[in-house]
């Protein structure tokens, strides 16, 4: 049985980048805790003969065209930014220097 | 097998390669690819993450990941399936990256190449297509800067197995890869505008006290160069033979490490790691739906699949009689091979035609900044030319300037623009075709119609002795000038001729003058 | 205006010239500005542009060239699909005043088809919720009692139009977030087929869940909206390629047959089990005995897993919005914390101030669903389920044209009174959700009301792309009842 302990909210909320309180830890940890009690009930169902359905309709292969589409300029880019920089969105220093995917 | 401080150290390499796609727009949206631009002015909803936006993918890409994969003898996916990766990053406009989890569009296959005397073969993981990050600049001090121009290129990620045993094996396995990718079309590849990066896998298995021991792993990211690859592997190896012997770490799970590398000190220099590179959450991406390539589609690829680089080579280096060194600059720009064997089509010496490629058909391109399909000239005059010069009806001389008279024509007719750029390996220009510019018009035009008689080469010959006693003198009198001396009358009599003269009819009467002379 | 008219009324009368685009308009922004300080239906007004493309449809009337299906009708939004006017929130603080560069598919359309886009509706944060309490910007109140909730997340688009400020609205459905809040506020609400209508500028939640739908006061309606915002869009890679029928005219012509014929009408037995309000059950069965006094014939069925439809849910819905809802750090758009720190704290931050409790839980909740260890027996499990729950309706679909049941188990709740425990409000969605892990289309109408004057929704459902199907039986009962009809007295005030 998988429980959800503040330890372990920690851990989520660290992988999810949200700031909780020591408050909110606890709560969430019942809370969560509750809900997961009441989903392992899927634990139930034997599902060995069938695959994940992660989408409603069998659709495959919708791809468009290697096609150029009119996008934003810089200013439209930029204009919800809380912060900006010479045409840059604006963070505080980044250490971890890899860039790219 | 190595021997490092009298240990036999074992290099084990595996390399993951990062290949921007030629595509004309971004993967999931309509914006142009950029590189250079303004921060920011390449960018639309979609690749900046806006809500509500929502992704396409984009079929080129998924076309170029494909006939790669067939190049690289992969299996192509019946089925084929997007996913998310989860990590923050200020880059990453999503704070996902779509990707490939476990169906990526290609798997197992290898690639085959010469090194040594060997033919090496290294397998290939697995290709699988996403999207590359935006940029995070940081040189303006107290901030970070983020360029969102980049988010969403269009990114194919190759991954190999870890067969590779040396730094120099990698460094030219990268090179037959990047080689292969320009050939294709399915990349630039342009190193410094980051097209294509690498991040090999090293580490290395030790072989001491009758027993193996292999040490941690290290991933060193983001290698631009191809010195930086082969730098980096000859670092690590040495480094992870002394660390071992310092601390006796060996792999295990958990303590495989990144690392950077330093190009200014050529040491590679631990990385601070991303924050639970561990918990990427994948999951299939519910905005996009699965890809099935179409087998009909897939398998008329593969028939359209050109002869590959490496076979391409050994067979330019039999047909056209070129220098090992000297096929590859011929066969990777892939519309200049394609010329050649064009050009091959009409019956000709071939090896003059090899020879003319690599002589004035590659300086005239040069000079235009361009290749030399880029030239616009018929694959006809090219056979054309080299049969003028074996026939002997011009030589060597008059075929460059024939060709210089082609081109000099072409650019007339161009006006200086609408040529290939010479890192362009893909593109032809369309061949400008007069009778009037053929080869065997031009010579007679320009009267470069060499002269095969007897009687005026012999009054040439007869004017260059005369006005060249110095020489005739050298020849007759001094044995260690007298090659010089010949040479230079024949320079003479030649320039006399207005290169029409045939040389070797022209060196034989000098020959048989001299030797009356002598007599 | 004792009859408000319908979106068919409204826009063949602007067409044919007999009503006014701009007095609509400005009747419509005076019902709102009335009514709304104590219902909180909308979220934002957006007055000068709804008076400046009223006059625009009244240009094209008097020029002649007015042609759109939906000329001059007033038509509110939810306030999670994006629009250039105005803000689009999502009823997050996170959200607060960002302006979209760019506007939602169904928005576009509906504006080429001339209506008059008035404004943004509350809703749950992020369209998670049950109850349009979860809101950055105070919970919007029923207007038949408003001590109670109006349902969710699409409470503020179903009172708007239960309220008679608007003859329409656009929700959207994500776990019953356009049925649950119209059978709590007794107007029409209709859920498409996944994939009918395009999601593009819908603020995701779950993405292979969410779909845009009209909330209207008739089945007619609702089919003209429908016509309107369904069909490809090629900016959305699950919208799909299926011809659109024509839903207005299959509806008129369900509405010209007396009788329900032919149509079987499948009742599941696992929604009519324990914890279901015997005043909705009552009303529901009464409804079911009135199609079969017509002539359709009702089958028993049954759903297997369908009993596990609220688990395999949650499990679903929250690993998406775990991912879709990552987007929303500070850097590009959104709230961003005034804290500082380094990025990584910026960022958490930002999200801790911007996200209120719900959808923190739900991210939290989605986060260990998709968390290396967890991934299989959770994620991976609840997508086999999934597949046995969509299997089952397909099934029970084979053998029935629509199935039956209530919307939802219990009338409207009172105002935090399912607010401190999450599970509890899950629960109330039981009824709902399951259509969304099988993509069908369903709809709610109103079939009577409880004692306290609260009104009950029927739900039907019906095979993947039958919207004609469902509309048509749907047609048939508002026919033979006046329940839809019946408004509440809010308006009046």
């Amino acid at each position: 049985m998988t429980t959800i302990d503040p330890q372990q909210v920690q851990r989520l909320a660290k992988l999810a980048r949200l700031d909780l309180s020591d408050d909110e830890r606890a709560r969430y940890a019942g809370q969560l805790d509750t809900i997961l009690r009441y989903v392992e009930q899927l634990a139930q169902v034997d599902t060995s003969d069938c695959d994940p359905l992660a989408h409603p309709l069998p659709l495959t292969d919708v791809l468009r065209g290697d096609v150029p589409a009119p996008g934003l300029d810089q200013q439209d880019a930029l204009a919800n930014a809380p912060a900006r920089h010479q045409g840059f969105f604006k963070v505080p220093t980044v250490l971890d220097q890899t860039g790219g995917a | 097998m190595l021997e490092i401080d009298g240990l036999q150290v074992e290099p084990v390499i595996g390399l993951e390669i990062h290949v921007h796609l030629r595509t004309r727009t971004k993967m999931w949206c309509g914006c142009l690819l950029a590189y250079g631009a303004e921060p920011n002015t390449h960018v639309c909803p979609v690749c900046l993450g806006l809500p509500g936006a929502l992704p396409v993918a984009n079929a080129e890409a998924v076309a170029l990941a494909i006939r790669m994969g067939i190049a690289l003898n992969c299996r192509i996916a019946e089925f084929s399936k997007w996913d998310r990766k989860s990590y923050y990053y200020p880059d990453l406009p999503k704070n996902y990256q779509i990707s490939q989890y476990d169906l990526p569009l290609c798997a197992d296959g290898y690639l085959e190449f010469p090194f040594g005397d060997a033919i090496r073969k290294i397998r290939i993981t697995r290709a699988h297509l996403e999207e590359d990050a935006g940029k995070n600049i940081h040189d303006i001090p107290g901030l970070t800067a983020v360029d969102l121009n980049r988010a969403g290129t269009p990114l194919l990620e190759i991954v190999t197995e870890p067969d590779l045993a040396g730094a120099e094996e990698t460094r030219e396995f990268a090179l037959q890869l990047h080689r292969l990718v320009r050939y294709l079309g399915v990349s630039d590849a342009n190193m410094q505008l980051g097209q294509m990066r690498f991040e090999p896998n090293i580490n290395v298995r030790i072989h001491a006290d009758g027993r193996v021991h292999a040490t941690p792993i290290v991933e060193v990211k983001n290698l631009n160069s191809f010195r930086s690859v082969h730098g980096a592997i000859d670092y690590e190896i040495r480094r992870q033979v002394a660390a071992w012997r310092e601390d006796g770490q060996v792999a295990r799970p958990g303590n495989k490490a990144n690392r950077g590398w330093d190009d200014n000190r050529e040491v590679t220099v631990p990385q601070r790691e991303k924050e639970e590179a561990n918990d990427y959450r994948y999951f299939p991406d519910p905005d996009l739906v699965p890809v099935c390539p179409d087998a009909a589609q897939v398998a008329a690829w593969r028939l359209a699949t050109p002869e590959l680089p490496i076979p391409r080579t050994d067979r330019f280096i039999s047909e056209y009689k070129l220098a090992p060194r000297e096929a590859p600059a011929l066969v990777d720009c892939k519309a200049t091979a394609d010329l050649l064997d064009a050009a091959g089509e009409f019956p000709c010496d071939k090896a003059l035609l090899g020879k003319h490629f690599l002589s004035f058909w590659s300086r005239l391109a040069n000079e235009r900044e361009t290749t030399i399909a880029g030239l616009g000239v018929p694959p006809r005059s090219f056979s054309e030319l080299a049969d003028l010069v074996r026939d002997k009806v011009i030589n060597a001389t008059a075929a460059a300037q024939i060709a210089e008279e082609i081109v000099a024509r072409i650019d007339g007719q161009l006006g200086g623009t609408g040529r290939p750029g010479d890192s362009d390996c893909q593109r032809a220009i369309p061949p400008i075709d007069r009778p009037e510019w053929a080869p065997r018009e031009l010579a007679d035009q320009l009267g470069l119609v060499q002269s095969q008689d007897a009687d005026e080469i012999a009054a040439w010959v007869a004017a260059a002795f005369e006005a060249n006693q110095k020489a005739v003198g050298d020849a007759l009198a001094n044995p260690r000038k007298r090659k010089a001396a010949r040479g230079f009358l024949l320079g003479a009599v030649m320039k006399l001729s207005g290169g029409k003269a045939d040389p070797r009819l022209v060196g034989e009467q000098i020959d048989a003058e001299l030797s009356r002379r002598a007599d | 205006m004792n009859t408000p008219p319908t979106v068919l009324d409204l826009a063949a009368a602007t067409r044919a010239g007999s009503a006014s685009a701009p007095e609509t308009c400005a009747a419509t922004l005076a019902a709102i500005q009335g009514a709304d300080p104590r219902l909180n239906a909308f979220r934002e007004v957006h007055a000068d542009a709804a008076i400046t493309t009223a006059r625009n449809v009244d240009r094209d009337v008097v020029a002649g060239t007015a042609s759109g299906p939906l000329a001059g009708v007033p038509i509110a939004l939810k306030d999670n699909i994006v629009t250039r006017v105005g803000t689009t929130s999502a009823g997050s603080r996170m959200l607060a005043g960002y302006r979209s560069p760019y506007d939602a598919t169904a928005a576009t359309r509906l504006a080429e088809a001339g209506a008059i886009l008035v404004g943004k509706t509350n809703c749950d944060e992020f369209a998670m919720g049950s109850s349009t309490e979860n809101c950055a910007f105070g919970p919007t109140r029923n207007p038949w009692d408003l001590e109670r909730v109006p349902g969710g997340s699409s409470g503020g688009a179903a009172v708007a139009v239960a309220a008679r400020l608007v003859p329409a609205s656009l929700g959207s459905d994500t776990g019953g977030s356009i049925r649950q809040p119209a059978s709590f506020c007794g107007v029409v609400g209709l859920k498409p087929t996944y994939g009918r209508v395009s999601r593009y500028g819908l603020i995701a939640f779950g993405s292979s869940l969410d779909q845009i739908g009209p909330i209207t006061t008739t089945v007619a309606d609702a089919a003209a909206v429908l016509q309107v915002i369904a069909g490809h869009d090629p900016a959305d890679a699950t919208c799909v390629r299926e011809p659109v029928p024509d839903f207005s005219a299959a509806v008129a012509e369900a509405a010209g047959e007396d009788h329900a014929r032919g149509l079987r009408i499948g009742v599941p037995a696992e929604y009519f089990a324990e914890g279901l309000d015997p005043e909705v059950e009552a009303a529901v069965r009464s409804a079911l005995a009135l199609y079969a006094e017509h002539g359709a014939e009702l089958v028993p069925v049954t759903l297997p897993h369908v009993d596990k439809a609220v688990a395999a849910y949650y499990v679903i819905a929250t690993a998406e919005c775990s991912s879709n809802l990552a987007r929303f750090d500070g850097v590009r758009f959104g709230h961003r914390s005034e804290q500082g720190g380094s990025i990584e704290q910026l960022v958490s931050r930002s999200r801790a101030e911007g996200f209120g409790d719900e959808v923190k839980r739900r991210i939290m909740l989605g986060t260990f669903v998709l968390s290396s260890g967890y991934y299989e027996a959770f994620y991976d499990k609840a997508l086999r389920v999934r597949r046995l729950i969509q299997q089952g309706f397909n099934a029970a679909l084979e053998r029935v044209d629509v199935l039956a049941c209530p919307t939802a188990p219990t009338t409207a709740f009172r105002l935090g009174e399912k607010a401190a425990d999450p599970l509890q409000m899950y629960l109330a969605d039981i009824c709902t959700l399951a259509v969304n892990l099988a993509g069908l289309p369903a709809i709610s109408i109103p079939c009577g009301f409880d004692s306290g004057g609260l009104p009950i929704g029927l739900q039907l459902i019906a095979p993947l792309f039958d919207e004609v199907g469902l509309l048509r039986a749907a047609q048939r009962y508002e026919g033979w009842t006046d329940w839809h009809a019946r408004c509440p007295d809010a308006r009046r005030g």
